[in-house]
């Protein structure tokens, strides 16, 4: 009797849904009757501006379907709209986009085999649907993906619209389907591998867009893909498909901004011209200016060793010191079009059959002004942080095995960038293991104005059972806390000291 | 005790605690005092009433009821230990002259059930928790217009003692749960696969709608009988009338603009505009709206519209009486009215809400831009927030933006939320040095002065300010700030 009582209980906070039992904190419904799946941030223009989650209530009447709750929270974690759903079992939230006036989420559902592209204004009602239906390798591609691919979004928000990238497998190739859905719910073109792309086995990784097209890097796990690709909003056409060399070396670009005239800044890894170049280490990292035809316009290139030799002193290789080498986790767009490299030195040890050691040691900050020169250099020391990997004793020895790992948020130490026209903050992970002092969380930022770099230390100390730290509006991350007893989840936000 | 006295020597203290006041408010506020043997006598008191009212509950219910009780009884218990009620016998004294002349003219009351509390809280409430304690807030008296008016809310919440509605609801509650037909109802619910949720909902809906209705019929019924008692005293029983216009108009209160540039503007430290930006963090807020078709929210409210409750008090009161007004000697209402502004940002500052206390200073400062102590709050304030922001405990102290907030109050909180905690400290050192230093012999600034020390990292200047202030004011309740 007493069980049932609670369950209206329950049922009553969940209804009532949150209540701000501390200031900055937001406290969330009972868990026993209904389940958080997912929640994910949501950003406008590189900057959060709310979250979406994503609850399970309960199994509905109709066969193989349930009961599901969306909630949209603002940056201050304040309730903005709610629906409830009912829709297949097993069925997560993959990816949330918002292009100013429309929201599209995306569900995959592993057991049907379906990705669902569900399109609301912010209210919550339904615009428009659509589905792409994959077969079991396909889910297990969503789902195991590679790397470069669970790092980079699947939708792309424009002002009128959103373009959908799936990945799909055919016949042993991988292939790729762009599709532009319009905020008026229609698909305004479909584009898949062209011919030419067929023999590349390469994926497209979306990079920056001016008013007319959008450009991105062809990129593979199977060979290291150097083409860039663009292609015209309107219609879906290619504008270029072409490999850029920079005196004569293969770049692969990381991060793009457009400039005041509509040319695409990019900056990325260059690489020996060789074929076989899946195992290379990349030489140092590249600028350069690209027209929107594909031409070169203007460039530089950094050899590791030749990177501000007073102040890091890197190899040829890029080792830096005894600490492991250099891999850019991370190349940032800043709002002042400087571009910022965020480098972790990873060192790597042989541990057992399929599992090697990683050590994740200093960060390493390059940043480089319009005119491509290196401006800041800083290297911030902090404890190694060791921890196992799947990677084969063979793997050890070239760059895109790293690049895996540093898509692995367990294995590298940078969590994320907030920047804004005032400077940058970088938070990354002090350390990883729960021990007497508990893990924490710091902040390295710097602003512009400013030439010092200020480091803020998070203690995120919680009788919780599990805990997540997710990216916030600016000046704050969102620590996640869930306490398995009380069955309830907080949100709250942690403004750091800069 | 308070209750005994008669209201002429409460008179005589008032009179005198006004004309202290008055004095005193043209330098700098004095708080009330805290009466630390209050606390554990009251303590007694809800504990003592606690036994009874378990004792006369049924056996069958004495579980479900009894746990309530028991909670109600140590929520309260908790406030009396936090000191969170007003305790300076001056303040009771007033309280308890008003019901005195209550209890005068409707000698039915059962005034030895009833303990006075006075609550140092912001919002304007006053409410019968049901075991006798009537709790009015702080926060309502700056609505208010003469003593006849609080009279009168003080009738309405004896009323609902009297007619017992707060233990009523409870077994009402109980008896709706444990009904066979609710309990049928869960157990199917239980048993079926599917839209458990929805269903168990509907009953909540349902159960929700009940009490809500419940709720209003027992708020007219407490005017009713208020307006009864009220009008058996000397007091003019239009003012119940009065003072449901003026709650009626609570909300749509709103708070002056708060001139950061002006308060915060230093010659050493200039203002910087980009501190008041508006966040983007609304951005879907503004576009968005919460969609929630499922709930009736006027079936929800526990109290009828005040229009509603006004035409029923017309109905009833007939030809008003020509009652006074104040009655009490020397009509301290105004000063009592005044002090309760001051009371409240003292009282949340007691309480470590540090950050509703700012808020309050700062609107109070508008009005009375000289006035030191409210000067003296904002930079204890000020500092508590730098401290709660250097350590990462920020949340404890300041709220989000919320839309349910005020716009002032979310300007406000925009406004702190957008301060580094470099320029956080300066203009809080700043602030102390400019607008207090005149006066750092005075024990309010001079606590302010030091702890702005600590903001700007000097550590021995903090010290030797800290030392001073031990030996001028051994005594004092803020010592504890410099711990």
């Amino acid at each position: 009797m007493q069980s049932k009582i609670r369950i209206v209980l329950f049922l009553l906070s969940f209804i009532i849904n949150y209540d701000a039992s501390f200031a900055q904190k937001r406290t969330f419904g009972d868990f026993n009757v209904v389940q958080l799946r997912n929640l994910i941030p949501i950003k406008h223009h590189d900057e959060v501006i709310g979250y979406c989650m994503f609850y399970y209530i309960d199994d509905a009447k109709e066969m193989y379907k349930a009961n599901y709750k969306i909630i949209l929270l603002d940056a201050d974690l304040n309730k903005v709209a709610e629906k409830e759903i009912v829709h297949l079992l097993a069925i997560s939230l993959y990816e949330v986009a918002y292009n100013g006036t429309h929201l599209l989420l995306v569900f995959l559902n592993s057991r049907n085999k379906l990705l669902d592209y569900f399109q609301y204004d912010l209210k919550l009602n339904e615009q428009s649907k659509c589905t792409v239906n994959l077969t079991n390798r396909e889910v297990s591609f969503q789902y195991a993906g590679f790397p470069f691919l669970l790092i980079s979004p699947h939708i792309v928000p424009f002002e009128d619209g959103f373009a959908m990238y799936s990945f799909l497998r055919k016949h042993g190739k991988r292939k790729y389907r762009i599709t532009y859905l319009s905020n008026e719910g229609k698909i305004l073109w479909v584009q898949e591998n062209a011919k030419e792309e067929k023999k590349k086995d390469v994926l497209p990784v979306f990079l920056a867009a001016n008013k007319d097209i959008a450009l991105n890097v062809m990129r593979s796990d199977v060979v290291n893909g150097f083409q860039y690709k663009a292609y015209n909003l309107k219609t879906g056409k290619n504008v270029f498909l072409k490999e850029i060399l920079i005196e004569g070396k293969k770049t692969r670009a990381m991060e793009a901004l457009v400039d005041s005239v509509g040319n695409f800044m990019v900056g990325g890894l260059f690489f020996e011209n060789r074929t076989d170049s899946i195992g290379e280490y990349p030489q140092g990292f590249f600028m350069a200016t690209i027209d929107p035809t594909g031409n070169l316009l203007r460039h530089k290139l950094y050899q590791w060793a030749d990177i501000q030799k007073d102040k890091i002193g890197l190899d040829t290789n890029g080792k830096y010191k005894e600490n492991g080498s250099l891999v850019i986790v991370k190349m940032k767009a800043l709002p002042n079009s400087h571009f910022l490299l965020i480098g972790e030195c990873l060192e790597a040890e042989i541990g057992g059959v399929f599992t090697s050691h990683i050590s994740a040691n200093d960060l390493i900050l390059l940043e480089v002004d319009q005119a491509f020169n290196i401006i800041n250099a800083h290297v911030e020391e902090k404890r190694s942080n060791r921890s196992s990997a799947l990677i084969s004793r063979s793997s050890l020895t070239n760059i895109s095995a790293f690049e895996k790992l540093a898509s692995n948020s367990s294995v590298v130490d940078y969590k994320d960038i907030h920047t804004d026209s005032k400077g940058f903050s970088i938070f990354y992970r002090e350390q990883k293991k729960i021990d007497e002092t508990g893990k924490f969380w710091k902040v390295l930022s710097r602003q512009y104005e400013e030439q010092e770099y200020l480091t803020d230390r998070i203690q995120l100390e919680t009788q919780a059972d599990n805990t997540d730290i997710l990216t916030a509006k600016a000046g704050h991350l969102l620590f996640v806390e869930y306490f398995e007893k009380d069955r309830k989840l907080n949100l709250r936000l942690e403004k750091f000291n800069y | 005790m308070y209750r005994k006295c008669n209201l002429l020597i409460i008179s005589t203290i008032l009179l005198l605690f006004y004309n202290d006041t008055i004095c005193q408010s043209s330098i700098i506020y004095q708080p009330a005092t805290t009466n630390y043997s209050y606390f554990p006598d009251n303590i007694l008191i809800v504990r003592k009433r606690l036994d009874r009212d378990l004792k006369e509950i049924p056996n069958m219910m004495r579980k479900g009821i009894g746990k309530e009780y028991d909670i109600r009884a140590r929520d309260l218990i908790q406030k009396l230990e936090a000191k969170e009620f007003m305790s300076d016998s001056i303040w009771l004294g007033f309280f308890n002259g008003i019901l005195n002349e209550i209890y005068k003219g409707n000698p039915g009351i059962p005034r030895y059930e009833i303990n006075m509390l006075i609550g140092r809280y912001e919002p304007a409430n006053a409410f019968s928790i049901g075991e006798g304690s009537i709790v009015f807030h702080l926060g309502l008296l700056p609505y208010l217009s003469s003593e006849s008016e609080i009279a009168a809310i003080l009738c309405h919440e004896l009323a609902h003692y009297q007619a017992n509605h707060s233990n009523n609801f409870i077994k009402e509650y109980y008896d709706f749960l444990y009904s066979e037909e609710i309990q049928g109802r869960l157990k199917k619910i239980s048993r079926s696969g599917y839209n458990k949720t929805a269903r168990v909902m509907e009953i909540m809906k349902n159960m929700m709608y009940d009490n809500s209705r419940h709720g209003r019929y027992k708020e007219l019924e407490a005017d009713s009988l208020g307006l009864i008692y009220l009008k058996n005293t000397r007091y003019d029983s239009y003012s119940c009338l009065t003072a449901l216009e003026k709650l009626d108009k609570i909300d749509s209160v709103t708070w002056p603009l708060i001139p950061y540039k002006t308060l915060f503007d230093a010659p050493q430290f200039p203002f910087n505009d980009a501190w008041l930006a508006s966040s983007k963090s609304s951005v879907l807020l503004a576009q968005g709206s919460i969609i929630d078709d499922k709930w009736d929210t006027d079936s929800l409210k526990t109290h009828p519209d005040c229009i509603n409750r006004i035409a029923a008090i017309k109905r009833q009161m007939g030809q008003p009486t020509t009652g006074r007004l104040n009655l009490l000697e020397g009509s301290p209402f105004e000063v009592f009215k005044q002090n309760s502004s001051y009371e409240l940002v003292e009282g949340l500052m007691d309480a470590n809400e540090y950050g509703r206390s700012l808020f309050r200073a700062l609107v109070m400062l508008k009005e009375k831009p000289d006035d030191i102590y409210l000067k003296s709050a904002v930079g204890i304030a000020l500092y508590q927030i730098y401290k709660h922001q250097k350590d990462h405990n920020l949340r404890y102290i300041l709220s989000l933006p919320d839309p349910d907030f005020t716009e002032e109050y979310n300007r406000y909180l925009q406004f702190f939320n957008n301060l580094r905690l470099r320029d956080l400290s300066k203009m809080g050192y700043y602030y102390c040095f400019n607008q207090l230093e005149p006066y750092k012999t005075e024990e309010y600034p001079m606590l302010a002065l030091a702890l702005s020390q600590k903001m700007i990292n000097q550590e021995e200047a903090f010290q030797q300010q800290k030392n001073i202030f031990l030996e001028t004011f051994p005594n004092s309740k803020l010592i504890f700030y410099l711990k």
